[in-house]
């Protein structure tokens, strides 16, 4: 991410070059949040619609294409902000692998106020990966039910739960395990099993 | 967004796209129909692409009803600050802008996050409570420019009926006021219609430290083991020559 007055004019290409190091390193998703993600767009557009000061985000499956992109970055010196979330434990660990020292840190305090009106925590782990809200319960119980009759593979519910989310922050890998395990659960309760 | 009633078919594939359960079959008519009052103008529906007719249509959107779509809708880029999503910078440029000094704590109160959706008078509980607790309102986040009066926490008056998916308030307070800003939040999630999700950041000392988790131990607030790292990696840029900037 740019920042406004500091080094945002001009930023498109050191942005651009985020996204091609990321290319490398075997993102499970990614995405510009004024474009798309792998989802919705082809790699080569996402890199020519890129422009000063959007926001990029590449999400990994492994811990170490995530040390091997940042010892990319690093040696790149791009300039700008990067930030990495995740379980922070594990972020900490990756940032001292590559010899990154955290400048600030962000920790979450959870959901507060009227919990008890939120949907069941499968529901929500799959929802809650995307961090602007565009993944509706409506659409994962579908989704679920759908892989649970075998009208659909799990991979590809993920993919269909992959493409509202526009930042391309969404793991589809991780929703694609966590619907397996609704699925199976539905397909428990039904009168047939 | 509208949906034209002569050209939906009913066919139900926009229905489950909606983030906040906006859109439904209706009871008189086989046609589907999008519920005004809950509809956030997120455009969700619209990039879903499903509807076979054409029938599910953008519309522009008269004030205050826009701002529904400013903080709703991640692709939109705010006027105010110039950033997309949620149209501010967070603690993820940290590292350039100082905005969270050292010493301070950095609060980000995503108000109907996740997935209930907040008024911004839900939003008004919120902002008035921590100002009462002194903190400051980031400058630099499109909520703060909506607010009349940034002391007291109010927003102008046209616009707290709005519902949105979310609204993000970013404030800053000095270590020592935390305690009593997180007592604040308290209360106020008890009266809350909605939930809010409360994150928290600081810089890191030259030795690792984080006194703020030592607040949050001493108040026995849980830490969630999900979090964000800002790796100090930017840093000032000249800007491009006149000539690339004509371009």
């Amino acid at each position: 991410m740019t920042a406004s007055g500091i080094n945002r004019a001009g930023s498109a290409p050191r942005l651009r070059r985020f996204l091609e190091l990321a290319f490398r390193h075997n993102p499970v998703n990614l995405g510009d949040i004024r474009t798309g993600s792998t989802f919705s767009q082809t790699r080569k557009r996402l890199l020519e619609a890129i422009t000063d000061g959007t926001v990029l985000h590449a999400v990994f499956s492994s811990t170490r294409d995530v040390a091997s992109f940042l010892t990319d970055l690093k040696a790149e010196d791009l300039g700008i902000s990067i930030v990495v979330s995740g379980l922070l434990d594990t972020c900490r660990r990756i940032a001292a692998r590559t010899g990154l020292k955290p400048h600030t840190v962000a920790v979450s305090l959870g959901i507060w106020g009227r919990t008890e009106t939120l949907p069941g925590p499968s529901l929500l782990e799959v929802t809650s990966m995307c961090g602007h809200g565009m993944i509706p319960v409506r659409l994962v119980e579908k989704l679920a039910e759908e892989v649970a009759s075998g009208a659909l593979g799990a991979r590809e519910a993920a993919a269909r739960l992959a493409r509202p989310c526009v930042c391309g922050i969404f793991n589809p890998r991780r929703a694609a395990a966590l619907v397996r395990v609704m699925a199976r659960r539905t397909a428990a309760r039904s009168p047939r099993s | 967004m509208r949906i034209d009633q002569h050209l939906c078919t009913g066919c139900g594939e926009c229905i489950p796209y909606c983030p906040v359960s906006a859109i439904s079959l209706g009871t008189t008519s086989i046609r589907s129909e999008i519920d005004r009052e809950s509809c956030v103008e997120c455009e969700a529906c619209l990039r879903a692409g499903v509807c076979p007719s054409g029938a599910l249509q953008w519309e522009e959107l008269p004030w205050p009803r826009a701002v529904r779509g400013f903080f709703s809708n991640p692709q939109t880029t705010h006027r105010h600050t110039l950033v997309p999503g949620r149209g501010t910078e967070e603690m993820k440029t940290n590292d350039v802008t100082g905005r969270i000094p050292p010493g301070a704590v950095g609060l980000a109160v995503e108000v109907g996050r996740p997935l209930t959706g907040a008024t911004f008078k839900d939003v008004q509980e919120v902002t008035a409570a921590c100002a009462r607790s002194g903190c400051v309102f980031e400058p630099n986040n499109p909520l703060t420019a909506l607010m009349d009066d940034t002391s007291r926490g109010t927003f102008r008056p046209d616009i707290l009926e709005e519902r949105m998916l979310s609204v993000l308030v970013e404030m800053t307070v000095p270590q020592e006021r935390l305690p009593g800003l997180l007592d604040s939040l308290k209360n106020v999630s008890l009266r809350l219609p909605t939930v809010f999700s409360l994150g928290l950041c600081q810089v890191v000392g030259s030795g690792g430290e984080m006194p703020m988790l030592d607040i949050l131990e001493s108040q026995g607030i849980a830490v969630r083991p999900n979090g964000k790292i800002n790796l100090g990696l930017g840093r000032m840029l000249p800007p491009p020559p006149a000539r690339e900037r004509e371009e």
